[in-house]
């Protein structure tokens, strides 16, 4: 190559170089910056669940006539417990659900009891949120919440109603017998569009 | 020279057959990162989502009890008629006089449970004779009555003909006698003989005065009864 060629490429490499660094080369410029946009995200909280009616002792025997077996309720105040007898209670649940496309899932499992009276109590959830629910064979009812259905209860609380039965046909063996119920809740988000 | 170099490296290992295996085999790698991936998706907890869990508060259940006691035997005697002239019976006297005195056996039988559950009575009746009395029970027991009745029921015959010096069960009384806790019902044994008749007419109470003199035993003794009894729990509200 010749050095005239050379000296051209070189001059050519150098302006190119020159246009293309910033502020090198006076042009007329202007800058600005958009408009902010604060993001802030959602929440999904599960309470402290809050003893609301207490619960009521019913003898719901096999052969209780149905007029008085739900008609006829006591406060559980310890009582000792014989077969036949129910315990109903309505837990209510806080939830806080925000988010425009949040959605969640609420799990209610009525843990059976152990031991001794593993075989004659029962757990069941009855309602939550007012709506008749079925226990499924592993113990957890589920409903689905939205944050406008969540929005509308009342004090923020999801009433959950579940009852523990003895047997009735319970024998001797569940005498004297002491176990500890206790429920379980679980909040968890869902797609929206689930 | 050759095999001792090969003996001596380390690629003889596992890890060395894996990493050839991946540096021969792109789609080997490529499948395992996928098995990977689906994994983590699905793995519990690992695929993330807003979640919170709360306990309720535990409550504890405790079961009762349903207990029943039962008294001894309280000797007692009932008015059957007037007592014929030249009979007198002492004020206060127990125990059988034919044809004038019932006597009766009772015994109180206690809900005693602690689950405050009504319970409904019944009870099997055992009964033995005694062994040496045979003669005197044979010609006695077809005139003797005995019955039993629970506080608020009827009274019911118990059948003497089959007792044997064995005691065994001899009658099952299943009635409608609810037993509130902490309350009681009586079971009434009553024994009576006939002043005087059969065929041929026998004069019992020169039997059983036989009878008593010749054994030196109390009436009591001729036949001996008890029950077993049980509470069977009904629903509180009935």
């Amino acid at each position: 190559m010749k050095t005239v060629t050379k000296a051209a490429i070189a001059g050519v490499a150098g302006v190119t170089l020159l246009l293309g660094g910033a502020g090198t080369l006076a042009f007329w410029t202007d800058t600005q910056a958009g408009s902010e946009v604060t993001i802030a995200t959602g929440n999904l909280d599960l309470g402290v669940p809050a003893d609301g009616s207490g619960w009521a002792l019913q003898q719901n025997a096999a052969d209780l006539p149905a007029d008085t077996a739900e008609a006829l309720s006591v406060p559980y105040i310890a009582q000792l417990l014989v077969p036949g007898d129910t315990l109903t209670k309505t837990v209510n649940i806080p939830i806080v659900l925000t988010g425009e496309n949040n959605r969640a899932r609420l799990d209610v499992t009525a843990a059976n009891a152990t031991g001794a009276l593993d075989d004659v109590l029962s757990a069941e959830i009855l309602t939550i949120n007012g709506t008749p629910v079925t226990t499924p064979a592993d113990g957890t009812a589920t409903v689905t919440f939205t944050t406008a259905q969540v929005a509308a209860l009342t004090g923020g609380n999801v009433p959950v109603t579940y009852r523990v039965a003895f047997d009735w046909a319970a024998d001797n063996t569940t005498k004297l017998a002491t176990t500890t119920f206790q429920a379980n809740y679980t909040l968890t988000q869902v797609p929206e569009n689930s | 020279m050759h095999q001792l170099t090969r003996r001596a490296a380390p690629e003889a290992g596992w890890a060395a057959r894996v990493a050839r295996l991946f540096s021969r085999q792109p789609y080997v790698v490529a499948a395992g990162a996928l098995l990977v991936g689906m994994l983590v998706i699905n793995a519990p907890g690992t695929y993330a989502l807003w979640n919170d869990t709360q306990a309720g508060s535990p409550v504890t259940i405790q079961t009762g009890n349903l207990a029943v006691t039962i008294s001894a035997p309280v000797v007692g005697a009932v008015a059957m008629a007037a007592a014929p002239a030249g009979v007198v019976v002492r004020a206060g006297s127990l125990g059988m006089v034919p044809g004038v005195q019932a006597e009766t056996l009772t015994y109180t039988v206690t809900n005693t449970g602690t689950a405050g559950v009504p319970a409904k009575l019944s009870f099997v009746t055992h009964g033995h004779r005694d062994a040496a009395a045979s003669a005197a029970w044979t010609a006695i027991q077809p005139r003797l009555t005995a019955t039993v009745s629970a506080t608020g029921t009827g009274a019911v015959a118990l059948p003497t003909a089959g007792i044997t010096t064995t005691d065994a069960p001899i009658a099952t009384f299943t009635s409608a006698v609810i037993i509130q806790p902490g309350a009681t019902a009586n079971i009434v044994f009553t024994f009576s003989l006939p002043a005087s008749g059969g065929t041929p007419a026998t004069d019992w109470p020169r039997l059983l005065q036989q009878y008593r003199a010749g054994n030196g035993v109390s009436v009591g003794s001729l036949l001996q009864l008890h029950p077993v009894v049980t509470l069977t729990q009904v629903p509180r509200h009935v």
